[in-house]
């Protein structure tokens, strides 16, 4: 059964070109705008991996974080921070709320890609 | 989808952040200080830059990164706000905008732009170099000197974190990974299971030595394999001669993993965390004072259209009566988009009932459930608000009388938990609110008894079932024995139903004896606004709910004969029809003797005609209360303002109806005065 | 389940999520059955959890003088078994975990 991403990010074509590069090697994706709309995914549903942005409106990445981890179903998923070099302030944060895993905004898909396989296996 | 598809996500994405950011920089000139809106205009050129990046559109990447560091340093409060600054960024904003369109069609920039956006970024560094920012040299290239060293094979010993599991990265998977990029010559797990009834098992116990061999495999790439897993572990990486096997490490004990479950307590508690939003920004509060104020504007706005409407079919000018009717369907679909607005669902109302039903039941010791259905039914705010008590008041009789004890029940071979149900859905116009019990059911002797003791019916006159239900909703029914009880069956019946008709509502009971009682209410779904249906009466005008009425019927030679005889009631292909002369019951003077019409309205099953003069066609109105000097009339339920100025009477159908059929069959006065 | 007989078919996910209920099953089991039979056709899913409670449960019966076989692995614990290079047969007869 193919693994599903959730991949949380305010930008639509960040999550389009993300999902057709994750798409491709196999895994199936799932989108939210924002950390408040991704909780509404955590629905019961499987999610192997989320990838979340830091900086969204509603609700922030980091926040989400301390909220998946909240969450019995979903605690132990692996979750990918997007950020950029000039958060590494918001690094530590992250790391406060249980975020291990960090990519450097802007990425090329295939980075991406790779960073996913580490974690899950398509 | 494609990547075609993306990209053009991409440019719409990106023309809406721009205006976002252009808004937000006209607005922080004059709110210098207002922190949300430098976070709006940083986000916005941070999510252009990024996703820019992830499409390798560099050249704009690239400009909004600089642009996006001076906004981090406006952000961090480094940097304060001038109208030198705006203008700047103002200047940045277009640039990127022209950055993304040349982007999206894959053309570079022209030499005139590509000059601007030169001198845009000498104007940001300037800035930027007041402060201390060394950001824009490539980070990952400098984080190990021997990146690019290489080895046909490796040898990786790797102690992680205990928590590892927790944060769900899994060696399995790591392996997993590895085991693609070359072959697991060897794999060796380090580190001391404990005895299972001790072991934790959320916690990883293991570390792994193993050695992976693939022709020219570089550092850099196995470092970047086991990054996410380096986090509070230790993982060397060594290169190996290829022939040469590792030496067994298995008794080597690695690092004693110590359960540090503290460090990886999950922190802030189970607080929700800051910015917790379920509905995801997809409604908005808004005063409900200011929902009326549009809903009366709206009104008036349908008064003056019908109007102008009235003037325009005066004219008889095509074309304007062309663009009238344009405009007319306009005004109805903002009128009803405008009431739509104070639409809410009746589920919060049903399940306040929840906590009353659990309360009340364990007061009376009786087992009830109840079972909320049509929960998701829309109807306007003003209503659910006023049918809260008249609901509350039939939901406690029927906890009270309606339903038996669990003793009761078993012995009459029911199941010992009662069921009280409130649903709702729409129909035709109306919402039906039913409230239903699976209880004793109305008696319909002891009503009659009751009535006939109370002098509300005559010691021979004989009822249907029906008409006994409805005498409990008559004043005065209830006895002095029930007097006594919150809400006796019976008891505020009366007062129920004249609360539900100041709402244009009817309520009615329908019962089988031994099974149980369904009250079911029908309400209008708005309070404000009516298509009627305007007829002329002597030289006045009165307005009938439309989804009222039924048909019109000319009064022909035939049926005057009829109607003028003592007869309240004509044949109507084969049907009884009772009607109400409206002239007398208005006390209207007749100015037209010849011409007659019978409009056939429908309330709740029951039909009636009304005898008018003029049929005026269909009229959209706005219904303007009646004082409370008015409250006493009956067979009026509003009035309102025509085209013309003049008032109309809005005809209050359900009373009409029930008086049709009350004199048809009992007297010649009409019960409506 | 049958942990009458020995016999215990464990099923669907053998990961992290349900860790702390798989160990108290695997310690019930060799309450009642040091030499027990653990049949691994249904998992679905095994996570470095789920073997780490395997090896922990081998251990655990040769301490109790007996012994755990497993039967029938499913795809899923035979490719978790492979990346560990851990050989089922060898465990058992040893009775241990490195």
């Amino acid at each position: 059964m193919a693994k599903t991403i959730l991949i949380v990010d305010d930008s639509a074509s960040l999550r389009q070109v993300v999902g057709i590069a994750l798409k491709g090697a196999g895994y199936d994706t799932v989108e939210a705008c924002d950390g408040a709309d991704a909780l509404t995914k955590l629905d019961g549903r499987k999610i192997n991996l989320i990838i979340s942005d830091v900086n969204m409106p509603n609700m922030d990445g980091i926040s989400l974080v301390k909220a998946v981890k909240q969450l019995p179903a979903y605690k132990f998923t692996p979750i990918i921070m997007l950020t950029t070099e000039s958060q590494e302030g918001m690094k530590q944060q992250g790391k406060e709320a249980g975020a291990r895993a960090w990519v450097v905004k802007p990425f090329q898909p295939q980075t991406m890609l790779d960073a996913v396989s580490k974690l899950v296996a398509p | 989808m494609n990547m075609d598809d993306a990209v053009r996500t991409f440019a719409a994405e990106s023309r809406e952040l721009l205006e976002e950011m252009e808004a937000a920089l006209l607005t922080l000139e004059q709110s210098p200080e207002d922190s949300d809106l430098i976070n709006a205009i940083f986000r916005a050129a941070h999510t252009i830059k990024g996703s820019s990046g992830v499409f390798g559109f560099e050249a704009v990447e690239a400009f909004t990164h600089v642009a996006e560091n001076l906004l981090d340093r406006l952000r961090a409060g480094r940097l304060g706000v001038s109208a030198e600054l705006i203008a700047l960024l103002l200047a940045c904003r277009d640039h990127i905008a022209l950055l993304v369109e040349a982007a999206v069609v894959d053309e570079p920039l022209d030499g005139a732009g590509q000059a601007h956006g030169e001198t845009l970024l000498t104007q940001l560094r300037g800035l930027l170099d007041g402060g201390s920012a060394p950001t824009s040299a490539a980070p990952a290239a400098a984080a190990s000197e021997t990146a690019s060293e290489t080895a046909d094979s490796w040898s990786l010993k790797m102690n992680f974190q205990p928590e590892l599991l927790q944060h769900g990265f899994d060696p399995l998977s790591l392996l997993r990974y590895l085991s693609g990029m070359g072959e697991l010559v060897s794999v060796q797990r380090t580190g001391v299971l404990p005895p299972l009834a001790e072991l934790d098992p959320e916690l990883c116990y293991w570390g792994i030595d193993l050695t992976l061999a693939a022709e020219g495999l570089t550092r850099q790439a196995l470092e970047s394999a086991v990054e996410f897993f380096q986090e509070g572990g230790e993982i060397a990486i060594q290169p190996q001669p290829r022939a040469v096997e590792l030496a067994p490490v298995a008794s080597e004990p690695a690092v004693a993993p110590v359960a540090t479950r503290a460090e990886a307590a999950p922190e802030g508690g189970s607080q929700r965390p800051p910015g917790w939003r379920t509905s995801g920004g997809k409604s908005i509060r808004v005063d409900a004072q200011k929902l009326d104020q549009l809903i009366n504007l709206v009104g008036e706005l349908v008064i003056s259209g019908a109007t102008t409407n009235l003037q325009a079919q005066r004219l008889g000018d095509e074309r304007l009566l062309e663009s009238m009717s344009g405009m007319s369907r306009l005004v109805e679909e903002i009128r009803d988009s405008a009431l739509r607005l104070r639409m809410v669902q009746i589920g919060e109302t049903f399940n306040r009932f929840q906590r009353v039903v659990r309360d009340t039941a364990a007061e009376l010791g009786k087992a009830i459930t109840l079972s909320v259905t049509g929960a998701e039914t829309e109807l306007d705010k003003t209503v659910v608000e006023k049918i809260g008590d008249p609901l509350m008041h039939l939901v406690r009789n029927a906890m009270d009388h309606g339903i038996e004890s669990p003793e009761e029940r078993v012995a009459a071979g029911k199941p010992s938990h009662a069921r009280l149900g409130l649903n709702a859905y729409h129909d035709s116009g109306s919402i039906v609110i039913e409230v239903s019990d699976d209880g004793y059911g109305l008696d319909h002797r002891r009503i009659l008894a009751k009535a006939r003791e109370r002098g509300l019916v005559g010691p021979n006159q004989q009822l249907s079932h029906a008409e006994i239900e409805r005498l409990i909703f008559e004043p005065g029914f209830s006895t002095a024995s029930q007097v006594t009880n919150l809400s006796g069956r019976g008891v505020g019946m009366d007062v129920v139903k004249r609360n539900i008709e100041a709402l244009r509502g009817t309520v009615e009971v329908d019962t089988t004896p031994g099974r149980g009682t369904v009250f079911t209410i029908r309400l209008p779904l708005t309070l404000a606004i009516i298509d009627g249906f305007l007829v002329g009466v002597g030289h006045s005008s009165y307005v009938i709910p439309l989804d009222m009425v039924q048909e019109c019927i000319e009064v022909t030679e035939e049926v005057r004969g009829e109607t003028m005889s003592d007869a309240r009631y004509i044949n109507l292909r084969g049907e009884v029809l009772p009607f109400l002369r409206l002239n007398e019951l208005f006390d209207e003077q007749r100015r037209d003797l010849t011409r007659e019409n019978i409009v056939v309205v429908q309330y709740a099953g029951a039909k009636a005609g009304l005898v008018v003069e003029e049929l005026l066609g269909e009229f959209q109105t706005v219904i303007k209360p009646l004082g409370p000097i008015f409250a006493q009339l009956r067979g009026v339920s509003g009035a309102t303002i025509l085209g013309t100025g003049e008032v109309a009477v809005i005809l209050d159908v359900p009373q009409l109806v029930q008086a049709a059929a009350g004199q048809a069959g009992v007297s010649h006065n009409a019960t409506v005065h | 389940m049958d942990q009458a007989s020995g016999k215990l078919c464990l099923d669907g996910e053998l990961t992290i999520y349900r860790a702390g209920e798989i160990k108290e099953t695997l310690l019930a089991l060799l309450e009642g059955e040091p030499t027990p039979l653990l049949d691994l056709s249904g998992v679905s899913e095994i996570d470095t959890c789920g073997v780490q409670l395997l090896l922990a449960a081998v251990a655990e019966a040769a301490r109790r003088q007996g012994r755990l076989q497993f039967s029938q692995p499913s795809a899923a614990v035979v490719e978790a078994f492979r990346l560990y290079q851990i050989d089922p047969a060898a465990l058992a007869a040893q009775g241990d975990a490195p």
